[in-house]
């Protein structure tokens, strides 16, 4: 019997062992193993990113959309008509941005939401808006039109609205205190 | 001496695990709109004291928000790393019928099979099966049910021989789901 026991553990050990071996990213398998949070998508903490980007707008996380999200995005010409507005940057801030975002972008990221986030995309598709992601269209549906489109939000864009951690990459219910509502979740 | 070293280093290890929760950067946020409707730049604000000034007035109009402590979240995962700890538990503890390995071991599958019934709950969203085995919620959802499945077997087990077998496979699928959500 003692035998059987044996066995048993040292298979569900080699066989669960494998699942964060098929997860692996570039951290490799002992990164697994460390304590770091992962659940959420990485923060930006890059202060050129935070100030070109979040002059005008929410500074979307990296991990929110795929490398070809941004290249298409962080493109010279389509800066000159970013979603109306002329957001031209000069050159050495515009890649130093555009290898930032590609470097953390949802397909080379190991967060959880990142990788939920590439879950829900059709292959090579290349979304230009965050809300456009179906993972995010679908976490957002079951919240009431109203809530969305009051003043104090506007609308899905603005995320750190409600997401009172945004800044931080959190985007879990707990933290989403909605205007005019409260607490998303108890 | 084995056992207090390992109860010190889970103690230990565990510390900077639930610290992180803290530890992020400061933050930014981009704008904000205050009760009349218009809306403050804070980043491209060029003067230190109008940036400090409007930061002040935005902090009165944006929502109150204190992090919560007892969410539907925190006690899903509250009871997923309790059921873990109680199995550790159960581990160290003498062995014996009607004593403190049985009643850490009940403890586990109760807090396991609660994890369970909360992640159900509170996730039922989260999961679809249709995402694929390698989607990270599904995966979450195998390895803790196994868990949960592991410890009831090892309590159903018990006192037979072969029971430890299913305890530690279920500790060891439990802790792996978490770590995927974590």
């Amino acid at each position: 019997m003692k035998k059987q026991t044996t066995l048993l553990a040292l298979t569900t050990v080699l066989l669960l062992g494998s699942i964060p071996v098929s997860q692996a990213d570039g951290g490799g398998f002992f990164s697994f193993f460390s304590l770091e949070r992962k659940k959420e998508v990485a923060p930006m903490t890059d202060a050129t990113y935070n100030k070109e980007c979040g002059a005008c707008h929410f500074p979307y996380q990296a991990g929110l959309l795929p490398e070809g999200s941004w290249r298409k995005l962080l493109d010279a010409k389509a800066l000159s008509d970013h979603f109306g507005e002329n957001a031209e940057l000069d050159d050495q801030t515009r890649s130093h941005i555009l290898q930032l975002l590609v470097a953390n972008s949802a397909d080379k990221s190991s967060y959880k939401r990142s990788k939920k986030v590439m879950g829900s995309l059709e292959a090579g598709a290349t979304p230009l808006r965050v809300t456009e992601v179906s993972y995010i269209k679908h976490k957002h549906e079951k919240v009431p039109e109203k809530l969305i489109k009051q003043p104090k939000v506007k609308s899905l864009s603005y995320c750190d609205k409600c997401h009172m951690e945004a800044d931080k990459g959190n985007f879990d219910d707990d933290t989403v205190v909605i205007p005019e509502h409260g607490n998303w979740s108890w | 001496m084995r056992y207090w070293t390992i109860v010190v280093l889970s103690l230990c290890g565990s510390a900077p695990a639930f610290a992180q929760e803290d530890v992020w950067a400061g933050s930014l946020r981009g704008d904000y709109t205050l009760d009349n409707g218009a809306t403050l730049y804070l980043a491209s604000a060029e003067d230190d004291a109008q940036a400090s000034q409007a930061a002040a007035m935005a902090k009165i109009n944006t929502p109150a928000y204190e992090e919560r402590y007892f969410t539907a979240n925190n006690i899903h995962k509250y009871l997923g790393i309790g059921s873990i700890a109680a199995a550790a538990g159960t581990l160290i503890a003498p062995k014996g019928e009607d004593g403190a390995h049985e009643a850490l071991a009940k403890t586990a599958a109760g807090l396991g099979v609660a994890a369970i019934v909360t992640g159900l709950l509170f996730h039922w969203d989260d999961f679809n099966l249709s995402d694929g085995a390698k989607d990270p919620d599904n995966l979450h959802v195998m390895l803790t049910t196994a868990g949960a499945l592991g410890y009831l077997a090892a309590v159903s087990a018990a006192p037979d021989g072969g029971h430890a077998g299913f305890g530690g496979a279920g500790a060891i699928a439990m802790a792996i789901g978490i770590k995927l959500n974590w």
